[in-house]
């Protein structure tokens, strides 16, 4: 089952990837075979089976709720790609104008 | 001498710690061996020599009482790249990260420090986990040190080489669906997955948060034990790690096994399975069995869901972790002159061709319309899968099957097709899928390529594997160690 370039253009655009139609085409081949081998799970009869949301194997334990020390800014700024007055940087969201 | 990388990291340890040893001397062999081995291998993405020599005489300047109180006084430890240290670049093998710095480390990196341990590399993996055999790192291939014009195996594929070359004698891998076992299985090392819950994740770069775990890689069953037993125990800053007692893994690691009951599930050693990794294994259990070892066939029937169930969870949650990697906090960011675009770009520009087939998957299985038909059908599946395993660890102790279905394949051989790529881990999600602690370990070689076995038990089990995992490894014939020339 090969998907739609449709299909793979509108979860691309959830996912915000940008691709170009080679990468649709491609893709939309790719993720129908993956499909098409993961239909084998529909013939499996889960009616009356609970799903596993969770890995733990055991009780997590949860820290008493108390205020401690977290990132500093400086630090958390440190990676950034662009970084004005201490804030990430980003392009404009507003056209001019905009923003008045 | 005979040669530092011969060492072990307990007798390393042991040695450093009495000071019959230099932490210094043994770090500059293991620098030699990189030097030496790292070109043709490719195994690191990051060095840091000064820091180790100086990490190095650290351990051999403190006072005796206190070294002779650190489990792993002075030895070199090989972080794999997607957990995040404060010493070394993190890139998770993608463009992404290329150049990030974290600002803080992980915890069990902090624990192996905190005993002695000395971090001299970060290593090669598939992109964000996601692979099989190493070649989907940004970064270039790993190669198998066994023989240079195969894979390693993946994604831990640089840890495990480093492990198998000499390098260092331990090192931390991540395991999403076999990511330690394989590439151990593949480089002829011992590599353990731990019960969800048993190590923290704090400080590990999230693949898929309901399977991931970090684990030990090491020569011997020994040393990764000792590397488990500093690794482990909950940590408050990750809440899935599980408060459960820690226990003495080496106490009774040499005490034969006696009375052992081994399941042999048929489904693991049917289609699929290269004839050659069968027989390796099967005589393995032969072998055990001449020692006193019951090993019984048992069924798994919902074995043959694993793989369907595993490529539809594990995307759905990278899916949703990888949405973090968007330019604007750290990382690669494209130019784009609005804010959708600068998304976009540097998404698509930033991550490689198998980590957007994954997200794009996982998005496409999450979405309207598609929910329950693939996301919360793979879920109650991996139910079933579970309950298989409940109720084999009603009869038998332990599981037996191979690490992986076949020998460590060709360089470029399967990068072109995806869904062959997949079914490589077909002998391991399932441990990922359950939660459960997994170990490989060699049990024979072919041809000069190694084969592992996969021990599978139930939650908490680590040292009952650890056990029989020593059993087969005195019983393993080896070669010598690969790429030893001086």
């Amino acid at each position: 089952m090969r998907l739609s370039t449709d299909l793979v253009a509108y979860v691309s655009d959830l996912a915000h990837l940008r691709l170009n139609m080679t990468d649709v085409e491609r893709i939309a081949n790719e993720l129908g075979r993956v499909l098409d081998y993961v239909d084998v799970l529909q013939a499996v009869d889960t009616s009356a089976v609970d799903a596993t949301w969770q890995g733990s194997r055991g009780p997590g334990g949860m820290r008493s709720d108390e205020e401690c020390p977290s990132l500093d800014p400086l630090a958390a700024l440190a990676n950034a790609p662009a970084v004005q007055n201490g804030m990430f940087r980003i392009p404009r969201i507003l056209a001019e104008g905009e923003d008045q | 001498m005979m040669g530092v990388p011969d060492y072990s990291a307990k007798g390393l340890a042991d040695a450093v710690r009495s000071g019959q040893v230099s932490a210094e001397s043994a770090m500059i062999g293991y620098l030699e061996r990189i030097r030496a081995t790292e070109p043709e291998v490719h195994a690191l993405l990051a060095q840091d020599q000064d820091l180790a020599l100086s990490r190095a005489q650290a351990v051999d300047r403190m006072p005796l009482d206190q070294r002779s109180q650190l489990a792993l006084a002075g030895v070199p430890l090989v972080v794999k790249d997607n957990i995040v240290t404060e010493d070394f670049p993190t890139t998770a093998g993608s463009r992404m990260l290329e150049g990030f710095r974290s600002p803080y480390t992980a915890t069990a990196v902090e624990r192996a420090a905190a005993q002695g341990a000395i971090v001299l590399a970060k290593s090669n993996l598939d992109e964000f986990g996601m692979g099989s055999s190493t070649e989907h790192s940004a970064f270039g291939p790993t190669k198998n040190p066994w023989d240079l014009t195969r894979v390693p195996g993946g994604s831990s594929g640089g840890s495990a080489a480093a492990v198998a070359v000499g390098m260092a004698p331990l090192a931390l891998g991540s395991d999403t669906g076999g990511s330690i076992r394989q590439p151990a299985a593949f480089c002829g090392i011992v590599g353990l997955k731990p019960t969800y819950g048993r190590v923290s994740r704090y400080g590990l770069i999230a693949y898929a948060s309901s399977l991931d775990q970090i684990g030990p890689l090491a020569r011997t069953v020994e040393d990764v034990g000792l590397l488990l037993q500093v690794i482990s125990g909950q940590d408050v800053r990750d809440a899935t790690s599980v408060e459960n007692p820690v226990p003495d893994y080496l106490a009774q690691l040499k005490r034969p096994l006696e009375g052992l009951r081994v399941g042999m599930p048929k489904e693991y050693f049917g289609q699929g399975i290269d004839p050659k990794v069968r027989s390796v294994v099967e005589k393995m259990l032969d072998r055990l069995a001449a020692e006193g070892v019951t090993v019984v066939e048992i069924e798994m029937p919902h074995t043959r869901y694993a793989i369907a169930t595993y490529y539809l969870i594990a995307p759905a949650e990278a899916s949703s972790n990888l949405s973090r990697y968007d330019g604007i906090r750290y990382g690669f960011r494209a130019p784009a002159t609005d804010l959708d675009s600068l998304y976009r770009n540097t998404r698509a520009q930033g991550m490689g061709e198998e980590v957007q087939r994954r997200i794009l998957l996982g998005t496409h299985v999450l979405s309207a319309g598609y929910y329950d038909q693939y996301y919360v059908k793979a879920q109650k599946v991996r139910t079933l899968i579970r309950r298989d395993f409940d109720e084999a660890f009603q009869t038998v102790d332990l599981v037996v099957t191979p690490s992986a279905p076949d020998l460590p394949f060709v360089l470029g051989s399967r990068s072109d097709d995806p869904m062959q790529m997949y079914l490589s881990d077909i002998c391991t999600v399932t441990a990922n899928l359950a939660g459960l602690p997994a170990l490989s370990v060699p049990a024979g070689f072919d041809d000069g390529l190694p084969i592992g076995m996969q021990w599978i038990g139930p939650a908490w089990s680590e040292d009952l594997l650890l056990r029989a995992g020593y059993m087969v490894e005195q019983m393993v014939e080896r070669p010598r160690w690969p790429l030893w020339r001086t």
